[in-house]
């Protein structure tokens, strides 16, 4: 005789049973991709040791970038991060701000620092953008554009700057990301390797938190003191050092940060620029331009560069951090629920019927399981369904096998790049790997769960977006990019 | 006889220094744009030549160049200088010329001759 | 709350046997354990290494530069068999630096260390019993070192991709090799060549810098058979080779020009603007066609080719065509071109392309004002 109960304890038992079941899987695929992510490492490391007698500045053949700086409300940070994009180490480049109508400073800062004057002229493009108010050039600064437009978004200030660009290639980052001053070049690499396939490149993030800044260079490289951003810091390391390495070797990088990646210009206005409806714009960018240049039959290469750094400040506060994460999780459900034609589908060869779908698994559905996982397992152990060595295993898949991958994320980063050279430095990077599987992760769950609410809601993921800066802001996963710091007071750079 | 260089690479900075320290120069060695800038901004200052790398953080060397040319900075705006670059090809050459430069050196380059140029101006 | 276990009727239990419990926690245990010990070790190591190597890298930067420019002989010999296989290490970078920046004289002595300590043997070792990345190390330091290996070395050892066949030229370049133009050029062409990396399209410039003629020979005999990216390449190097090309062939550029791919076409208009010299050249090639060419990226690529000739026909068609075209970049690349000559010519420009006109003249004359040194230039002007 069949009894609520039984019904009850059926239910229990299948779900506990699927929920670690999904986690075998789902590990096996970290786990997978970590290995993969090694050997890549160490390919890159080999490739980076190539250092022929090649001199880009004498070489009329070096691709030019300009970079795509959207700015609104950034008075505190836009003069010092400009300069450091000025002298940026790279032959031909072009600095292109957009000031996405600013309601601070901003603007009048740029034009007093810079000796801006307008550009007497109209503009012969139609710009897909919120209406462009004026464009100036710098008369002391060569190299430097400044647009000047209605408020309409980042993406739509990165458009704006897209459609203004005659270089081939350009680099979206954002107002108060910190580039390594030989970042461009690194990440241009790819590009002189493959000059015709290679049709975007992305970099690394790293955490700038408590990092000695001077000139908008980061000049030593320091831990953060308290947990929270070391926590990230240690994500970023895992979700970059692993994550992305390790689709790049599978030829399946379908994530470039918004905060650090080049791309062909002709390729990105192609397919009509960034998309507005979605705060994980990047994302987004890469898998059209995956669709796109599949559906036309066109050889191409994504690449993703370990050694190019850019550094942001991540949020310390878990009220911030949570919004934030909040965001780029519906951010990513809306891209991929976008996107879904491409899961499974053959014609999207290896995207569409691995990655995209095992991505879509670990990073989309992953949290929202494990978060199941956290309440129901333990209830069915409780209530004698599921022995307790069924929870022994589940936290060993779920904790366990993450402290793992942390610890494999540093591990390669010091084998690596070894920015962190204090062992003192790695001590507490593994400490942080520990509890990052210990509490942060389970937290993350119920931002998944919170974001996941937010989306059927229909609350836009983007709107907030236009009160505060825009920071670095793109979702971030195992394999995913840099957050923003919405506080406005920021303490590193209010110097 | 007083120099001013600015180079951001240490390596340059140091056969700088040992060529033409060992000629008999006074050098004042610089490692930046934003450095140099604040030197040659002194009230007093009034070197015999100035040595600039034209990439470097935070203000380039072209940069200042024109900055020097305009008379913005307090060093007089006819000092001689020579532009040391990894930019060696025709047009860049040309532009550096147009923009001031009395010297435009390109790396690889021989201390030697670099030398030879740099008596050349000063005898000037 | 309190809520009750049921009692001991319960219909199924799914367990896992605890034995495989413990064993996954074992395994789990000893991957943690040993990659603590592999980070920590591995950074301690490091950090030790690089301790050591700051330790040491400027006292021997100061005895290299002193040895360099002391009035008597280096002694190089002398100096690298005191050293401490880490301080030779530490030495062979510094002498990387070094050699990149340095030329002439105080190169040639530098050389003199690498011999010393070994490297320029070694490199000749590897380029003949070395791996790949063996080889292109020492094609490297051989480059530096400006000690070029036979051609016959080159030609059986170095020939396996086309970057170790970038790399091979490159040496030969360094070290001037006389017959560069033409035995470079043919290392780099010959056997089906792949398109070229930047570096390969570089190096392929520089080999034919002194003279391109056996460069355009050979593209005129081998053009058609190239894939469509190394003729984009080829004709992207030889657009920037202004020595003169004697009675080379040119012609096959004209003949790019109708080229099925659109980017060969492309390309072959943007080297043609310069050959305003070649009269028979030009005289062969249909300027309506190219102007009414179906590829907007062609049309803007044929109206820089125009202005960079300059002659009142070319003028005209920038005027007629260029500015009317009906792609918006291809009329901005006319109005730049046209730019450029509206001291020289009155131009009318048409209403409709008002907007590219006014762009490429406020941008023109912006390039101007900036690179304008006569003192006062920086208040704000106006620009009429």
């Amino acid at each position: 005789m069949v009894t609520l109960q039984n019904i009850a304890v059926g239910v229990l038992a299948v779900f506990g049973t699927a929920v670690v079941g999904y986690y075998i899987v789902i590990n096996t695929y970290y786990f997978v991709l970590h290995v993969l992510a090694l050997r890549e490492l160490g390919d890159d490391v080999t490739e980076s040791e190539w250092d022929p007698p090649f001199r880009p500045f004498d070489s009329p053949f070096y691709p030019g970038v300009a970079v795509l700086v959207p700015a609104y409300n950034e008075e505190a940070t836009i003069v010092e991060s400009l300069q450091s994009l000025l002298t940026l180490n790279y032959p031909d480049k072009e600095i292109v701000v957009v000031n996405d109508g600013s309601t601070d400073g901003t603007f009048e800062l740029l034009t007093s620092e810079f000796d801006l004057a307008p550009l007497d002229a109209e503009i012969p493009y139609d710009v897909p953008s919120e209406p462009i108010r004026g464009v100036y050039r710098s008369q002391t600064h060569d190299g430097l554009l400044v647009v000047d437009k209605e408020n309409g978004g980042k993406s739509d200030a990165l458009n704006a700057g897209l459609w203004l660009t005659d270089q081939e290639l350009f680099c979206a980052v954002d107002s108060d990301t910190i580039l390594d001053r030989n970042a461009l070049l690194e990440i241009a690499r790819p590009f002189l390797e493959a000059p015709e396939e290679m049709i975007a490149s992305g970099g690394t993030i790293r955490v700038a938190n408590e990092c000695v800044i001077e000139n908008g260079q980061v000049k030593e490289v320091n831990l953060p003191k308290t947990g929270l951003p070391g926590l990230q810091v240690m994500e970023y390391l895992r979700a970059f050092y692993s994550g992305r390495l390790g689709l790049d070797r599978i030829n399946g990088l379908i994530l470039i940060s918004g905060a650090f990646g080049v791309f062909r210009t002709d390729y990105v206005r192609e397919i009509g620029g960034y998309r507005h409806d979605t705060v994980t714009e990047d994302f987004d960018l890469v898998l059209r331009l995956h669709r796109y240049l599949i559906d036309h039959d066109i050889e191409y290469d994504v690449e993703f560069m370990p050694e190019p750094v850019a550094w942001t400040e991540v949020p310390s506060s878990w009220r911030v951090l949570g919004r934030q994460r909040r965001r780029w999780y519906q951010g990513m459900i809306e891209t991929v629920v976008t996107h879904r034609d491409m899961l499974f589908s053959p014609t999207y060869g290896r995207i569409g019927t691995i990655i995209l779908p095992l991505f879509t698994a670990a990073e989309t559905l992953g949290p929202l399981i494990e978060g199941i996982g956290y309440l129901l397992i333990p209830v069915a152990w409780y209530f004698d369904v599921l022995n307790v060595e069924f929870l022994f295993t589940f936290f060993i898949l779920t904790t366990g096998f993450g402290v793992f991958l942390s610890w494999f994320g540093v591990f390669s980063e010091t084998w690596s790049f070894n920015r962190y050279d204090d062992p003192r430095q790695i001590v507490r990077l593994l400490w942080y790997g520990i509890l990052e599987n210990f509490g942060y992760r389970q937290w993350k769950t119920v931002v998944a769960w919170r974001g996941l609410i937010q989306y059927f809601r229909g609350e836009e993921s983007w709107g907030v977006m236009e009160r505060s800066g825009f920071g670095a802001d793109s979702a971030l996963s195992e394999t995913d990019e840099a957050p923003e710091d919405e506080d406005v007071d920021d303490p590193v750079h209010a110097k | 006889m007083d120099v001013v260089i600015a180079d951001d690479d240490e390596t340059i900075r140091t056969i700088l220094q040992h060529k033409l320290s060992s000629e008999g120069y006074q050098l004042s060695i610089c490692e930046d744009g934003g450095e140099v800038r604040e030197l040659l901004n002194q009230a007093d200052i009034e070197p015999d030549l100035v040595m600039l790398d034209v990439m470097m953080p935070r203000v380039e060397g072209t940069q200042l160049l024109r900055e020097i040319r305009r008379g913005e900075l307090a060093v007089r705006s006819d000092v001689p200088v020579v532009m040391l670059t990894s930019r060696g090809r025709e047009d860049d050459v040309l532009e550096g010329l147009e923009s001031g430069a009395d010297e435009y050196i390109t790396k690889p380059f021989s201390p030697d001759e670099l030398l030879i140029r740099v008596q050349n101006l000063l005898e000037a | 709350m309190f809520i009750p276990r049921p009692d001991t009727a319960i219909v199924f239990q799914i367990g896992v046997p605890r034995r495989a419990v413990l064993i996954a926690a074992l395994v789990l245990v000893v991957l943690l354990s040993i990659e603590f010990v592999l980070t920590t070790g591995y950074s301690v190591v490091r950090y030790f290494q690089r301790k050591r190597e700051d330790r040491i890298k400027e006292p021997l930067r100061e005895e290299l530069l002193t040895r360099l420019y002391r009035p008597s002989d280096p002694e190089w010999d002398h100096w690298v068999n005191s050293l401490s296989k880490h301080e030779r290490s530490v030495l062979e970078s510094l002498l990387d630096d070094y050699l990149r920046e340095l030329q002439g004289d105080d190169a040639e002595q530098l050389a003199g260390l690498g011999t010393a300590l070994g490297i320029t043997a070694q490199a000749h070792r590897d380029l003949k019993q070395g791996s790949y990345n063996d080889r292109l190390h020492a094609l490297t330091w051989l480059a530096l070192l400006q000690d070029a290996p036979s051609i016959e070395v080159l030609k059986q050892h170095c020939m396996e991709t086309p970057r170790e066949r970038a790399a091979a030229v490159r040496v030969l370049d360094e070290c001037d090799y006389p017959e560069i133009e033409t035995v470079g050029v043919d290392l780099l062409l010959s056997d089906d060549p792949d398109p070229f990396s930047v570096f390969g399209v570089d190096t392929l410039y520089r080999a034919a810098e002194t003279d391109p003629s056996h460069l355009f020979n050979r593209a005129a005999e081998d053009f058609t058979t190239w894939e469509p990216q190394l003729q984009q390449q080829v004709l992207l190097a030889c657009r920037h080779l202004r020595t003169l090309l004697g009675d080379a062939n040119v012609f096959w550029l004209a003949e790019a020009l109708d080229s099925p791919a659109e980017r060969t076409r492309v390309e072959a208009a943007k080297t043609l603007g310069g050959f305003d010299w070649h009269p028979t050249l030009l005289k062969s090639i249909d300027l309506q066609t190219l102007a009414s060419d179906d590829s907007p990226l062609v049309r803007a690529g044929a109206y820089q080719m125009f202005g960079e000739w300059g002659d009142e026909s070319a003028i005209d068609l920038l005027r007629f065509a260029g500015m009317t075209d009906d792609n918006d970049r291809a009329r901005v690349a006319a109005a730049r071109a046209l730019v450029e000559h509206r001291d020289e010519y009155s131009l009318n420009i048409p209403a409709e392309s008002a907007a590219a006109w006014s762009w490429a003249r406020a941008h023109s004359i912006h390039d101007a004002a900036i690179r304008d040194v006569s003192t006062g230039v920086t208040e704000a002007s106006g620009h009429s």
